[in-house]
């Protein structure tokens, strides 16, 4: 062997192990929680690198793009971009990945009596290890965010940073959730297969459970809401990493802006998890190293759980055979075939989950007692449904016991006032507590005759069933959801008494949120964020006034609106859509403020647009007529056959495009020659015909708005043009081309 | 903190699913002695180093050191060390990366002492372990034990599987650690040849039970093999006649062999009353000793011993 010399590491080295002082508390230790730090380092330092690149390509990429093109809007940096690649890599690969390295040495006979032998407690190995492991994720996750805050700070432009804030947040309890299942999946399974498959199980069975319990009791009772609208713990985002990973199925959200109520649950049963760790993981005798679990019965639990899991699609048909029971009479005798196939499956997988596990075929040997809890979980899943379904049924309120009532009665209020409300205002009439006892009345009426035909399987063959509600009671401190069919009578007296004894809802279903709640706005013509905002604040302003709950093109003159907003606005963990906002002649004083914003960036004439346009890498204007009159023949045309665009070429500045139907060149000649002369500076009147001049300069695309002469002889020779065309296509068929033409 | 290091086994008992490994063990190991825990594959030495060191639980029963127990008790692990038979160490770890694993964990630990010791044996610090021999491991392994400062060592089969060299090494660097610090030491092997040079005591167990604890002084004091030989004819009660407790004793013409359980004075003395022609007292070697000792509690440990001896032997090839 030959000598190495002390080098200059190695004194450092020796110095820092020198100076660390290890803590002797029970519950962590610092001298683990920095051995994880350096164990983990390689993932943890892959996993901060492409954080770092994920940042740059996604974040600051976009931020520079918006920077340079003047206008930011409100979400130019939110996490929607990169919400998919960051949650499903910190939780789904990251924090598992570290989470099995660290504690891989439970896996040997060595590492495991290596460990416990240590004077560390068990406890302070589970905690510090699980902490070194966060540590990486949380060091990740700051640099993927250190851009957006520089951003921020430096106010270079606009982040949506509630919601960076929130996803990282909400990253770091799915996390939480992740580490704490592997924590019980380490302790009770003693091969990276079994750790596997607890965590899977852990993670997802519980919820698994609950769901599909919930689903088969609403679909059999079929007076339970719908499970994606059900609330509190039933629902599936209550638990955040379900919510996420339920969400491709439509059973779950995958939203930036969980709840609290998610947030704090999730965090709850982490804490319940990591507690259950605790125990186990302290229970867990060293010499289970290398077996397949810490004990006979944990082998047996598992594999009869991993058995479950196949066994519920079984459990399934045997519910929708009773289910056909109930209302034919009869059952198809292949449910009875499939069941018996899909449980033999099911007990094929129960056996090769203990061979593979224990890496033996003699493990397959003495199942029984692994066999008696598969058994046991099936009686009880099942008990519990039928319990579950009984308790559905056996609910009978009387109307005054109803404290109040919420429902979703936004179709019924739109049908009472003749209004259509928008989708905050439906909410907010979600929310609203009703106290009525001659609803309250119909309710527990409808809901009588509802059980009843559930349980002969008719409901939805009794014609009194014909209206539907999603009614939540409030009976003491209880809440009760049930969907409920009201017969056509008792829809009207509800309607009647909306209508007639609670103002409150029609101020409700005209009610607007406020533009700043939005996490996302947009206007079809105007980029500037302020703008943008306050047209926003103006139509909500003017169509309360006007006593209006939306805003529609059925009463303006024009077929298109000027102008249309929509929102995104995160409520009580959900997203709102609130689109087709439009600015018309019928919301004056927001299209004069529309107007105005477009008048700020007119060029003063038609040559210095075409100036401009010719500083421009390409130029290109179109021109089209918004024509005011609906019942002209010439917007019926356009109403049948879309949008008619001309384009001016006005030198050899500008492309054009040919119609094979319409003689463009001459007409847009005639438009653009109008436009030099007459309609420059026109300022448009709302009501009347306007002319559209949308190009494109800088990057950006404007839309400039002008008063057309409707009696000017361009517009004249266009509508004739037009009408002519009209008759032609009634012989032919139009196929309609958009080409390029240089 | 430091405190007595005497350790305690009360009534251990140790079950793995359904078999019993352990079964009621009781003795003590005596504070600043070198104890050597002896017996076949299966016989629970290394269980019971596991329930020692803290690594297991037992089944029932009690061990204490100094009078506190050490499942869990962090503060009483800082002053004990345990090598194992498998030895583990960090994936892809060098010398200096492990002893940065033990320092930042025992309070006592001296690095400066370890890369001492590494230099003494010439073991690399900056290469991988996994690269070593398993003399070389097991080197690296009483070296980070030996840095620890340890007041207890416990030391699972630490020669077997060494060559002559590796394995003085070891065993020098054992003895002067626990001879200055006056430590309490617990091996195990399978060799009771190992055991003799360096152990006070020892312990002999078997299917899970103690069969015998003795001092080694006075385990080879004990017994003596005593040739005798007469000029006239005689017979085991001409011997016995004189007072002599005979343990063995075959005899081939006018010259017999005798194992006695007498001290040497006395048989000599008893003996010279025969006028000998010839009385010679020879040494018995420890597994002569334990033959005879087991015989008298019952045991017929030949096949036993064979199996030891056998086990020995393949080691000592192995490491060849």
């Amino acid at each position: 062997m030959s000598k190495d010399k002390l080098t200059a590491q190695t004194e450092k080295t020796l110095l820092a192990a020198k100076k660390f002082s290890p803590s002797n508390k029970s519950f962590f230790s610092k001298g683990i929680y920095f051995e994880g730090l350096r164990q983990g380092k390689v993932v943890g330092f892959i996993y901060a690198g492409i954080m770092a690149l994920l940042s740059i390509v996604i974040v600051f990429g976009s931020a520079v793009v918006q920077v340079l093109s003047e206008d930011l809007m409100l979400t130019s940096l939110s996490p929607e971009d990169g919400l998919g690649i960051v949650t499903y890599m910190s939780f789904f690969l990251i924090i598992p990945a570290l989470m099995f390295l660290l504690f891989h040495f439970l896996s040997t006979r060595k590492g495991s009596d290596h460990f416990y032998s240590l004077p560390v407690t068990r406890s302070a190995i589970l905690v510090s290890y699980t902490l070194s492991a966060f540590t990486w994720v949380v060091i990740g996750l700051l640099v993927f965010l250190l851009p957006i805050l520089a951003i921020n700070i430096f106010a270079v432009g606009s982040v949506y940073l509630a919601g960076w804030l929130a996803l990282m947040a909400s990253v770091i309890v799915a996390c939480m959730l992740t580490a704490a299942a592997m924590l019980i999946a380490v302790s009770v399974a003693s091969n990276l297969f079994g750790q596997v498959a607890v965590t899977l199980l852990v993670l997802f069975l519980p919820r698994v459970l609950i769901t599909f319990g919930y689903f088969l009791a609403a679909g059999y009772t079929e007076i339970l809401f719908p499970l994606y609208n059900s609330s509190g713990f039933l629902n599936p985002s209550t638990n955040i990493l379900t919510g996420i990973v339920f969400a491709p199925f439509g059973l779950g959200v995958f939203t930036i802006m969980p709840r609290l109520s998610s947030v704090l649950y999730t965090i709850g049963l982490s804490a319940v998890y990591f507690a259950i760790a605790l125990v186990l993981f302290r229970r867990r005798p060293s010499e289970a190293a290398e077996e397949p679990a810490s004990s006979g019965l944990a082998q047996n639990i598992i594999s009869a759980l991993v058995a479950f899991v196949v066994a519920l699609i079984p459990i399934v048909l045997l519910i929708e055979l009773a289910t056909e029971k109930r209302n034919h009479g009869s059952y198809d005798v292949g449910f009875i075939i499939a069941i018996a196939a899909l449980y033999g499956l099911s007990l094929i997988v129960f056996f090769a989950y203990r061979a593979i596990s224990a890496k033996s075929l003699s493990a397959v040997r003495r199942p029984w007692s692994g066999l008696a809890i598969f058994l046991a979980l099936n009686i009880a899943f099942l008990g519990i449904w039928s319990l579950a379904v009984s308790a559905t049924y056996g609910f009978n309120p009387t109307a005054q016991s109803i404290t109040y009532f919420k429902a979703d009665i936004g179709r019924t209020v739109n049908q009472a006032f003749g209004i259509q409300s928008n989708q905050y205002a439906e909410y907010l009439l979600s929310q609203y507590e009703i106290e009525d006892e001659v609803i309250d009345e119909q309710i527990v009426t409808a809901l009588r005759r509802n059980v009843q035909d559930s349980k002969e399987g008719t409901i939805y063959e009794n014609p009194q069933n014909s209206n539907g509600l999603q009614v939540t009671m409030k009976i003491g401190a209880r809440t009760v959801n049930r969907k409920v069919l009201f017969s056509d009578e008792e829809y009207a007296i509800i309607i009647d008494r909306l209508k007639n004894n609670h103002p409150k809802i029609l101020e409700l279903a005209r009610s607007f949120p406020e533009p700043e709640e939005a996490s996302h706005i947009q206007s079809n013509i105007i980029t500037n964020e302020k703008e943008v905002l306050e047209l926003a604040r103006s139509l909500f302003a003017e169509l309360q006034e006007q006593g209006r709950s939306s805003s529609s093109s059925v009463n303006s003159v024009y077929v298109e609106p000027l102008d249309s907003l929509w929102l995104t606005i995160p409520l009580n963990g959900m997203t709102y859509w609130m689109s087709d906002l439009f600015i018309n002649e019928t919301t004056p004083k927001t299209a004069e403020l529309l107007l105005s914003y477009l008048e700020k960036r007119n060029p003063g004439s038609l040559d210095e647009l075409i100036l401009k346009l010719e500083a421009s890498k390409y130029g290109r204007m179109a021109m089209y007529p918004i024509i005011a009159g609906r019942d002209n023949e010439l917007t019926q045309h356009m109403e049948k056959y879309g949008t008619d665009w001309i384009t001016a070429e006005l030198g050899t500045y500008y492309e054009s495009r040919d119609y094979e139907y319409l003689s463009s060149d001459y007409m847009t000649s005639e438009l653009a020659l109008e436009l030099a002369r007459e309609n420059w500076g026109r300022v448009p009147e709302l009501g009347k015909s306007i002319l559209s001049v949308n190009y494109e300069a800088d990057g950006k695309n404007v839309v400039l708005l002008f008063g057309l002469d409707e009696n000017g002889a361009a517009f004249r020779k266009y509508k004739q043009a037009v009408l002519e065309w009209r008759e032609q296509e009634a012989q032919q068929r139009i196929d309609v081309e958009y080409g390029y033409y240089g | 903190m430091t405190g007595s290091n005497e350790i305690a086994i009360k009534n251990i008992t140790k079950r793995f699913e359904a078999d019993e490994v352990l079964s009621d063990l009781t003795f003590t190991v005596p504070e600043g002695s070198i104890f050597g825990l002896v017996g076949v594959n299966g016989a629970g030495k290394s269980t019971l180093l596991r329930i020692i060191a803290g690594v297991y639980r037992q089944t029932a029963g009690e061990v204490t050191i100094g009078g506190e127990r050490v499942y869990e008790n962090t503060a009483l692990k800082q002053r004990l060390a345990f090598i194992p038979d498998e030895l583990y160490f960090l994936p892809g770890a060098n010398l200096m990366r492990m002893i940065q694993h033990y320092a930042a964990i025992y309070d006592r630990f001296d690095p400066d002492e370890a890369v001492r010791l590494a230099n003494v044996l010439e073991l690399p610090r900056f290469k991988s372990i996994s690269q070593f021999s398993k003399g070389m491991k097991r080197q690296c392994a009483t070296i980070l034990a030996i840095a620890a400062n340890p007041d207890i060592l416990l030391f699972d089969e630490t020669f077997d599987g060494l060559d002559p060299i590796a394995r003085g090494a070891v065993k020098r660097l054992l003895t002067e650690s626990i001879v200055s610090k006056k430590a309490t030491a617990v091996i195990t092997s399978h060799s009771l040849r190992e055991l003799e040079d360096t152990c006070d005591s020892l312990a002999f167990l078997h299917r899970g039970g103690l069969v015998m604890q003795s001092d080694i002084s006075n385990l080879k004091t004990s017994l003596l093999k005593v040739q005798v030989a007469l000029s006239d004819t005689f017979t085991r009660e001409t011997i016995e006649n004189t007072g002599i407790s005979i343990l063995s004793y075959s005899q081939v013409g006018r010259v017999a062999n005798i194992i006695a359980t007498d001290g040497r004075e006395r048989i000599e003395a008893l003996l010279s009353e025969l006028d000998p022609i010839i009385l010679e007292t020879l040494p018995l070697s420890l597994e002569e000793v334990f033959t005879y000792e087991m015989k008298q509690r019952g045991y017929n440990f030949d096949d036993i011993l064979g199996e030891i001896a056998d086990s020995n032997e393949a080691a000592e090839k192995e490491a060849i």
